[in-house]
């Protein structure tokens, strides 16, 4: 019953602000929840330098093969990075919500929504990563088989970027094409 | 030292094509394309030099030992990923410069590495469905 309360009691203390305060606050929390998300390329690029430095200390000869591959792979996981501060940067910038109609509650929640749903760029980031980690191994030990060990890891790279573009839409449309609005 | 300048200066050169392509596009299917070319020269060239400092951390990062090769590539990502903040708000808070050409220009890179290495060969393919058994 107490917990019930409490609830009560903060969505009192919200309902108490105007709306506008309301997403701008709540924008500020989204846009620090999609930066979360730049974590991900970070250990993903970190993994693939570390499995590099591995695979060129093993065979030295291989250097130049390695160090392509593992360039190729770590640009590619740098992609949820980008769009994950392009999210967080549209939320302090270039905010939607703060002139849209409807309740502010609701778009308050969606801009923290938007913010929250960005998260999933770690995965991709991370998973990237560690396929241009794993690549940069296998072009170490079989040199010769580079350009097939390359376009297998781009094949994994571009399936495993794909949850990272859903968040993506799932946040834009929150943030310019807001169906909850309408129900309302 | 410079082992990748090759593969660089293909993919480089591959996505200067391809900026020229969305420029000449712009100027033909928008009515007041300045801001949208604009962006894309703007997001094209951060993104190119991106791919440059990745390339040179990459070089740098196999010499060495793995931790420190780990720590070294992780502190370089968040080195660009604050530059790619300063352009993202830069765009943004310019009107002159479009700031969906400039995300655009930004992941161009990453479209053509995608690209050029996923669809150059068709045997690849021919051999994922290839029975292996006859």
């Amino acid at each position: 019953m107490e917990g019930t309360n409490f609830i009560q009691i903060f969505i009192n203390w919200l309902a108490s602000f105007e709306p506008k305060v309301l997403i701008l606050a709540a924008s500020s929390i989204g846009a620090g929840l999609a930066m979360i998300a730049g974590i991900g390329p970070g250990i993903g690029q970190g993994y693939a330098a570390g499995k590099g430095a591995e695979a060129v200390s093993i065979n030295p000869k291989g250097s130049k093969q390695v160090t392509m591959v593992m360039l190729l792979g770590a640009a590619v996981a740098e992609t949820s990075g980008i769009l994950a501060l392009v999210v967080a940067l549209i939320l302090l910038y270039g905010n939607p919500l703060v002139t849209a109609q409807g309740a502010g509650i609701i778009l308050a929640a969606s801009a923290i929504g938007a913010g929250f749903s960005m998260i999933a760029g770690i995965g991709p980031g991370i998973g990237q990563g560690y396929a241009a980690g794993k690549s940069t191994e296998a072009v170490g030990r079989r040199p010769r088989l580079q350009s097939s060990i390359v376009r297998t890891m781009f094949l994994g790279q571009a399936v495993a970027q794909t949850t990272g573009i859903y968040a993506l839409i799932i946040s834009l449309v929150l943030m310019f094409a807001n169906p909850l609005t309408r129900l309302l | 030292m410079n082992e990748t300048f090759e593969l660089q200066a293909k993919i480089i050169k591959i996505n200067g094509i391809l900026l020229c392509i969305l420029i000449v596009g712009s100027f033909i299917f928008f009515e007041e394309p300045l801001s949208f070319v604009y962006g894309l020269i703007f997001g094209g060239l951060i993104g190119i030099l991106n791919f440059i400092q990745l390339a040179k951390t990459m070089e740098k990062a196999v010499r060495m030992n793995p931790a420190g090769a780990q720590a070294y590539a992780s502190i370089n990502y968040f080195i660009r990923f604050a530059i790619m903040a300063v352009v993202l708000i830069v765009s943004l808070k310019a009107d002159y410069i479009n700031a969906l050409a400039t995300v655009i220009g930004l992941l161009s890179i990453k479209f053509i590495i995608l690209v050029t290495n996923l669809f150059n060969d068709k045997e690849y393919y021919k051999n994922i469905f290839k029975r292996k058994e006859v």
